[in-house]
């Protein structure tokens, strides 16, 4: 299967190998940590599971079935939490990217982490903002009340 | 009165089709309150550079949206880059229309294309925004309603809206500094964000916000003062000798707190831009004494994109990408706060000497 970001709903950043991502209809926003920031750019580029999982057996001492269980677990979880959908328009010929460490510099692998934040959510819960369609919005002359 | 009734139903009519025809027709009610209200007024404001016209329909709106605007008062002579068109219906007799929205849906419905509108039911309150056109449309229900918060930062929407689409950002953060370079204070409601900056009132760092701030990047990050206001609740008032009788006087309360706007009362206190030295965090570390960490880069980023990503709708993910190049450029900084918020100004001032160096 291939994913691809939720966006507009979803917005995200990388920054000194952390990813910060903002579900901005929940008021929810994630830090991605780990190997996460890695496996994320080949997840939201829409690269086929088996391929990231090859890509990062290739780069990382564990074994292979370890990291295609700790990216089956990332995965279920980034779709838990609505912040990748399938994308089934996705070529099955993309590439990996090349977020992932180059083969042959094998390093030990660190578990993909998500840390969810919602310290933010009450804010969006008294003022919650719905993106609505620009054609045919609806109208009301005060003056009919 | 009349004949504002009566214009007001081939508005509606003209309003029905899309985002378009309800801005055009929004439009059409503003001219129609200038003419009923009878007055005509307007107002210069010099923004990040750019020249930007308050146009008020009617007496009412002018004392509770310029207030804040004050220090950025200039010339209107020149040709503004936003115009911003301002009425209410109370008080100029028209009948704006409205969007239709379920009675149980809470919170500001906002639409996004060629023109931008927000509306917002608990105030009644309407802002609309066409880039190509370079205007504004902000219309309230009544002007003696409009509440305190907005009344202490006036057209954040609009002003969200017009700056992004100049690669510009309006931030959730404070800022003090002086010529020379100053801090983005940066965090959610309450972490302290507001107490440090009106902390620093009448000290050598001047005030350029103590809630939200614009941003430009052009030869590096700078702020850009938007609102002269302040604000606090007891406690946080309690904290700040220096501002407390004044923050006593006020008699613009609301949710518990108290607005002030800074230049009224300490003159010479605002500075209208500066140059980013640092992004700092502030949180309240009870009785601990006031102090600075470096902070990672990732944390500061958590600590400003949320909190301002859920307060303006429209380009969200522009947003983030400046505040991400924000954080990449600065150094970044946490803030403990002491039971005494003062004691942060001398180490703020410490750390811009030491910022001081060409980055």
């Amino acid at each position: 299967m291939r994913f691809r970001l939720n966006s507009p709903d979803v917005v995200q950043e990388v920054l000194d190998g952390e990813v910060i991502v903002v579900h901005l209809a929940s008021g929810t926003y994630y830090s991605l940590t780990g190997s996460g920031a890695a496996i994320w750019a080949q997840v939201i580029g829409g690269v086929a599971e088996p391929v990231i999982v090859a890509g990062v057996v290739s780069s990382v001492t564990a074994a292979p079935e370890v990291v295609a269980a700790e990216l089956r677990r990332f995965v279920r979880e980034l779709q838990s939490e609505q912040l990748i959908v399938a994308d089934a328009s996705a070529s099955p010929d993309a590439p990996a990217g090349d977020a992932l460490p180059e083969a042959g510099t094998r390093e030990p692998f660190v578990a993909p982490s998500i840390q969810k934040y919602s310290d933010m959510q009450d804010l969006l819960l008294v003022d919650p903002i719905h993106e609505v369609d620009p054609v045919g919005w609806p109208t009301r002359s005060t003056a009919a009340e | 009165m009349h004949r504002a009734r009566d214009a007001a139903i081939d508005v509606a009519a003209a309003a029905a089709g899309d985002a378009l025809g309800f801005f055009a027709a929004m439009h059409a009610v503003f001219r129609q309150a200038k003419e009923v209200a009878g007055e005509r007024r307007s107002i210069g404001l010099r923004i990040a550079g750019r020249s930007v016209c308050m146009r008020f329909a009617g007496p009412a709106l002018l004392p509770v949206l310029a207030p804040a605007f004050a220090h950025l008062l200039r010339s209107s002579a020149e040709p503004p880059d936003l115009t911003v068109c301002c009425w209410d219906d109370a008080s100029t007799g028209v009948t704006t229309p409205e969007p239709r929205v379920s009675a149980d849906r809470a919170g500001i419905e906002f639409v996004d294309g060629p023109v931008k509108l927000a509306w917002e039911p608990g105030q009644r309150a309407i802002a609309a925004f066409s880039a190509t056109q370079r205007l504004a449309l902000v219309r309230f229900q009544d002007a003696g309603a409009v509440p305190v918060w907005e009344r202490a930062a006036p057209l954040r929407r609009i002003l969200h809206w017009w700056a992004s689409g100049l690669g510009l950002q309006l931030v959730h953060a404070a800022a003090v500094g002086t010529r020379q370079g100053g801090v983005l204070l940066v965090g959610r409601g309450g972490s302290g964000k507001s107490t440090t900056a009106l902390a620093c009132v009448g000290s050598a760092l001047g005030y350029a916000g103590d809630d939200y701030c614009l941003l430009s990047f052009d030869d590096g990050p700078r702020v850009h003062a938007l609102y002269g206001s302040g604000k606090a609740d007891a406690a946080s008032g309690a904290r700040l000798p220096r501002l407390q009788s004044t923050f006593a006087a006020s008699a613009l309360r609301g949710e518990g707190k108290s607005v002030i706007f800074v230049e009224d009362s300490f003159p010479g206190t605002m500075i209208d831009t500066f140059p980013l030295r640092a992004v700092v965090v502030p949180r309240i570390a009870g009785d601990a004494a006031c102090r600075l960490d470096p902070m990672p880069r990732a944390a500061a980023l958590r600590a400003v994109a949320p909190s301002t990503l859920f307060q303006l709708p429209g380009d969200r993910g522009e947003s983030l990408s400046r505040l991400a190049a924000l954080v990449r450029e600065l150094p970044c900084w946490q803030l403990s706060l002491g039971p005494d918020p003062a004691a942060a100004q001398p180490l703020l001032e410490n750390l811009l000497r030491n910022e001081a160096r060409p980055r």
